[in-house]
């Protein structure tokens, strides 16, 4: 029980030293930063203690939020309600090109990310030098971070046949580990 | 690298996703976060049964053995459910019914929790055909990952505004302060969420192309590789001796806490017992101890101490749904939950707030998101006192309501209308409830719901005054 409130209490000195350094810049802020981010790292020690090590972790990782969110609350600026905007009311319908292009990226997006993803994350994981089920594991939980990180890569490079060609031989050189 | 359009790059990249799956999202988020309560929810649902932590495992037998006698339809598997501090009750089902067992091992009612069970069904497979379902949700998983990525990408003032807030002026900014402080501090669960959540559907994906590349396509050879194989038995046919099994498993696993017990293949020679038993301080979901039939120990599957993938991967569903701890992991998980469907909600809002224009997604936004509570609700009182088919209704109800937003044409007015609709749904739910179960209306299972359905009721109530004192002129994109 003492290890469960010493894991809240450092937790909770955690996110008021790094709110402090937010809200003013001290004469050692990036010490005390950092002392923050240490007694946060302590939290968690103490959640492992209190609760073992899986659940530590959980708790250790899950309840910053609500302290940063409780200090975002009360420190929230109330601003006196300012001018409104008025939006004309008015359908636009959208153009054949636009329906085209939204519906070739979700094309990308979805079935051929998804595909090489599959692909790349089986070949790499079955690469590895460890235990099959092991790799298996490694697989089914990798696969989604590779395929939501090829997405984020498609959406924002600014030139787009970059990650379109990485994926894509990439995921052929996969294919041809797995299935030749 | 131009930070400037790599920003903006990453806003159009997160804006695009958010908009592709934000409306699901809501729906998931909100399922979720709500059957983080599903036990409670499914005792609330039927008050009337009889509830115990300390059971007798000889009445268990006897409910066992009655059971089988009188639901003899074909099934491959027969479970004893053991009561839990979070629901302390015990069920002995087969494949297609699941009878209650009172104290002195006499079989109760049904089992029948079918609004839980919408409400469950919604955020796993959002009403679709099951394996559909499945895979849909699971590819929203990996675009809520995607999101957090892009979100973070999109971010430059993360440090800057860690724990900036603006509230009551310009609504946009406020909608900005409120989805990025939940969303940074929150990225820890959310990622977790959206990395376990895309586990459950595309495993079996990836399932396919392991089993063709290296098992000539068997699939069920990989299933044995993750989850062991079946023990082989050749055993005369008798109904399974539960109490020797328990006996046996107390001696063997004296530590662990059985959750329940299957007899898999019953009434065929290689027929045999399973115990599934959670270990303290453990992520997985059980470990799993064989018997025979005799009730003589075979051995246990190996999930808490044999290869780490195999425990990781039997970890992902307490870690998904917080079935761990004490009822404030229930707790925490709510908020983080609802602290996600927030920010769902919020980028959408944000988007419609950038526009020149508005539409009648203005308008149905409103009716998507705040009939949604109203829906549930009446769902509820159509099941529940009626009989009447609980997804139907949430359904038919909701899109009523967003036909009515629609129509009405005023975001504000309807806002506030699908509030108080929503606060005056719930006080019916606890009326209705407590006339319909009456004297079973003040038990320790309906107690706790339907107060947290009358506050939720204020909640929505305070909402819809509130909305109705900020005149239109106050309010702003």
């Amino acid at each position: 029980m003492l290890n469960g409130i010493l894991a809240i209490l450092t937790g909770l000195a955690g996110t008021s030293v790094l709110f402090m350094c937010w809200r003013k810049r001290y004469h050692l802020h990036r010490i005390a930063t950092l002392c923050g981010w240490v007694l946060l790292l302590v939290s968690l020690g103490f959640w492992k203690a209190y609760s073992g090590l899986e659940f530590g972790i959980v708790f250790g990782l899950m309840m910053p939020a609500l302290y940063a969110w409780i200090f975002t609350l009360m420190s929230s600026e109330l601003k006196p309600p300012g001018r409104t905007r008025v939006q004309s009311y008015r359908i636009l319908w959208p153009t054949l090109a636009r329906v085209v292009r939204n519906g070739a990226w979700f094309f990308l997006v979805i079935p051929a990310l998804a595909l090489s993803s599959i692909l790349i994350t089986t070949a790499f994981t079955y690469l590895l030098p460890i235990q099959e089920i092991n790799r298996l594991a490694t697989a089914v939980l990798l696969m989604p971070a590779v395929w939501g990180a090829a997405v984020t890569w498609l959406l924002i490079d600014n030139r787009m046949m970059r990650p379109v060609l990485a994926n894509s031989v990439l995921g052929l050189c996969s294919a041809c580990y797995l299935f030749l | 690298m131009n930070t400037a359009s790599f920003v903006k790059r990453s806003i159009s990249g997160h804006s695009w996703i958010g908009l592709l799956c934000g409306a699901f999202m809501y729906l998931i988020c909100l399922s979720g976060t709500l059957a983080v309560f599903n036990q409670e929810f499914e005792r609330w649902e039927q008050p009337n049964i009889e509830e115990y932590i300390d059971y007798d495992i000889q009445a268990l037998e006897r409910a066992y053995l009655d059971f089988i006698d009188v639901h003899t339809e074909e099934t491959e598997h027969l479970h004893i459910v053991f009561p839990k501090p979070g629901i302390p009750r015990v069920v002995v089902e087969n494949d297609h019914v699941a009878r209650f067992v009172n104290k002195n091992g006499s079989l109760g009612d049904l089992e029948k929790p079918a609004w839980t069970k919408m409400l469950v069904n919604l955020h796993i497979y959002l009403h679709l055909p099951n394996t559909l379902g499945l895979i849909v949700v699971s590819i929203l998983g990996v675009l809520l990952f995607s999101l957090i990525l892009s979100g973070f990408f999109a971010h430059p003032r993360i440090f800057k505004d860690a724990f900036r807030f603006r509230r009551g002026g310009n609504k946009r900014l406020e909608q900005v302060d409120i989805h990025n402080r939940l969303s940074v501090w929150g990225a820890p669960f959310h990622i977790m969420i959206a990395l376990t959540g895309a586990y459950f559907g595309l495993a079996s994906i990836v399932l396919i192309v392991v089993a063709s590349a290296f098992y000539e396509g068997d699939r069920d050879a990989v299933i044995e590789k993750v989850f062991g194989k079946d023990p082989v038995l050749v055993q005369e046919l008798q109904p399974a001796d539960i109490s020797a099994a328990m006996k046996n498993f107390a001696s063997v696993a004296p530590e662990a806490f059985p959750i329940f017990l299957t007899i898999h293949e019953p009434d065929t020679p290689g027929q045999f017992i399973e115990i599934y038993a959670q270990h303290p301080d453990r992520l997985i979901y059980s470990e799993n101890y064989r018997f025979d039939i005799q009730g003589n120990y075979l051995g246990k599957a190996g999930f808490s101490d044999k290869e780490i993938g195999r425990q990781v991967v039997y970890s992902t569903y307490r870690l998904h749904f917080g079935e761990f701890g004490s009822f404030s992991v229930k707790v925490l998980y709510f908020v983080l939950g609802l602290s996600l469907t927030i920010v769902s909600v919020s980028g959408i809002n944000l988007w419609l707030a950038k526009r020149k224009h508005r539409d009648f997604i203005n308008d149905v936004w409103v009716g998507f998101v705040w009939a949604c509570p109203a829906a549930l609700s009446l769902a509820a009182i159509a099941q529940i006192v009626f009989g009447v088919s609980a997804v139907a209704i949430f359904w038919i109800s909701w899109v009523v309501f967003c036909t009515y937003c629609y129509w009405r044409k005023d975001e504000d007015k309807s806002r506030q209308a699908l509030q108080m609709l929503s606060a005056a749904s719930l006080i019916t739910l606890v009326v209705a409830y407590s006339a319909h179960f009456y004297a079973y209306a003040s038990t320790s299972a309906a107690l706790g719901i339907n107060s947290a359905l009358l506050t939720l009721a204020l909640v929505f109530l305070l909402l819809g005054v509130r909305s109705n004192a900020l005149t239109p002129a106050k309010i702003q994109y």
